[in-house]
């Protein structure tokens, strides 16, 4: 039974639903301060840390790189956002006070390995692309970020944003790209 | 040579997260080896993270405005919780105030309390053992058995860490390990040491230092501890003043 509710909000969190997002940041907050409490760094931090956990955690939702949920939600954001805090305190050089919880390991480090958290900021080029990214009509930018950022197949563009046929959405992706190539060329010379 | 229609197939398959074995060892093959193909890769591949940035600002936005709706519903709710709490604080300070006169000379086990109040083992900051390594190094073992509190294996790896691989805060933790098999005098020893290298863990060295101190029962240590502590550190200095004034 509780199986099938943590599926069913797999697939709402997946569809983009603002009001399911903020549900689960809701439900999720407060556990997850009390948590982060026992670590060393300011409240503020820790809300930081929070939503830079919900954004790796909703990331590898999106991406499809979690495709079903092996554990519950808190589980998967109290993974990542240890790793997140370790690296705040090393960044920091923070050191801990002595009210740490040690019995928070396991599980949820097993999880962290499956998940991809990319702290990297742009390289020029990329900056660049987004730049450019930004000034293409909204059909371009939608079907792209469906591709890119989604994963989503030719089909599943295709049914998702009802174009006629998947050579459509072909022709439609060569367009987009053609004209991101052109402007950052305009922009080169 | 794969025909350029393949390699757009590849490039393809690649971002819809569905390449198979074989086409994966075709990328990686021509990503080494196709000038053009490695630049078409690296170009949709940064308008992949360009796009997942833009996407994890805008996300980021969204929870900061959640965040904000949630804390100007909350203050009101904290205060009252919070009169209530005060309320509920104060009652027990008057009730151990009055234990008080009894209790701190006339108990034995007044320092014992004291420090198993304060006492909490430190975690593991330095090594961190997950993130799919397969790393069986002694630090990474010994670091395993004291996340798990067995402390005796623990000690027994960190002992056998030789000299030249022996990171500076490993003293640290295998002091922590002794003082959680009470083997204060191991701890002591190996905490002056931390102190001595001038290394790193300095301040949570002195810390554990006072909390043996008063253990033993050796009161103008533990405050010279906790003194040098709260005035040259950061670390536990609310807790260092507080156990002060009781010691005081």
């Amino acid at each position: 039974m509780q199986e099938k509710s943590i599926d069913i909000s797999l697939e709402e969190l997946r569809s983009g639903s603002e009001k399911v997002l903020k549900q689960v940041y809701e439900q999720n907050r407060d556990k997850f301060l009390n948590f982060a409490r026992r670590y060393n760094l300011s409240e503020e931090e820790n809300i930081d840390v929070y939503q830079d956990a919900y954004i790796v955690f909703y990331d590898n939702i999106m991406s499809g790189k979690v495709e079903k949920f092996t554990s519950s939600i808190s589980t998967y954001l109290f993974g990542i956002g240890k790793y997140l805090i370790f690296e705040q305190m090393r960044k920091n050089k923070k050191v801990v006070s002595s009210e740490y919880d040690l019995s928070i390991v396991g599980e949820e480090d097993e999880l962290v390995s499956t998940i991809d958290i990319d702290e990297k900021g742009l390289t020029p080029e990329q900056e660049l692309l987004q730049k450019h990214f930004a000034t293409l009509g909204k059909k371009c930018q939608d079907l792209l970020k469906l591709f890119y950022y989604r994963g989503f197949t030719i089909n599943e563009i295709m049914e998702a944003e009802n174009y006629n046929t998947e050579n459509v959405v072909k022709a439609a992706k060569s367009r987009c790209m053609k004209s991101l190539r052109e402007r950052i060329q305009e922009n080169a010379c | 040579m794969p025909a350029k229609m393949d390699k757009e197939l590849l490039l393809y398959n690649y971002f819809a997260n569905s390449l198979s074995k074989e086409q994966e060892e075709l990328f990686n093959e021509l990503l080494i080896s196709d000038k053009d193909f490695k630049a078409q890769f690296d170009f949709e591949n940064d308008l992949k993270q360009a796009i997942k940035d833009k996407e994890n600002h805008e996300l980021k936005s969204k929870l900061i405005g959640f965040e904000k709706e949630i804390q100007k519903e909350a203050p009101v709710a904290t205060s009252k919780k919070s009169y209530r709490y005060l309320a509920i604080a104060a009652s027990i300070t008057m009730l151990i105030g009055l234990a008080w006169m009894g209790y701190k000379d006339g108990s034995a086990s007044y320092y014992e309390d004291l420090y198993a109040a304060n006492f909490q083992e430190y975690p593991n900051t330095a090594f961190t053992i997950t993130r799919g390594d397969t790393n069986e190094s002694l630090e990474r073992e010994a670091f395993v058995a004291y996340e798990s509190k067995n402390y005796a294996e623990a000690v027994n790896k960190f002992e056998q860490i030789s000299p030249e691989n022996k990171q500076p805060y490993v003293d640290f933790y295998l002091a922590q390990s002794f003082l959680n098999l009470k083997k204060n005098d191991k701890a002591k020893e190996l905490l002056q040491s931390v102190i001595a290298n001038k290394d790193a863990l300095v301040a949570e060295s002195h810390w554990y230092l006072a909390l043996i101190a008063i253990k033993e029962k050796e009161v103008e240590t533990a405050k010279a501890e906790l003194k040098l502590l709260t005035k040259e550190f950061d670390f536990n200095k609310e807790k260092a003043t507080q156990l002060l004034d009781k010691l005081n």
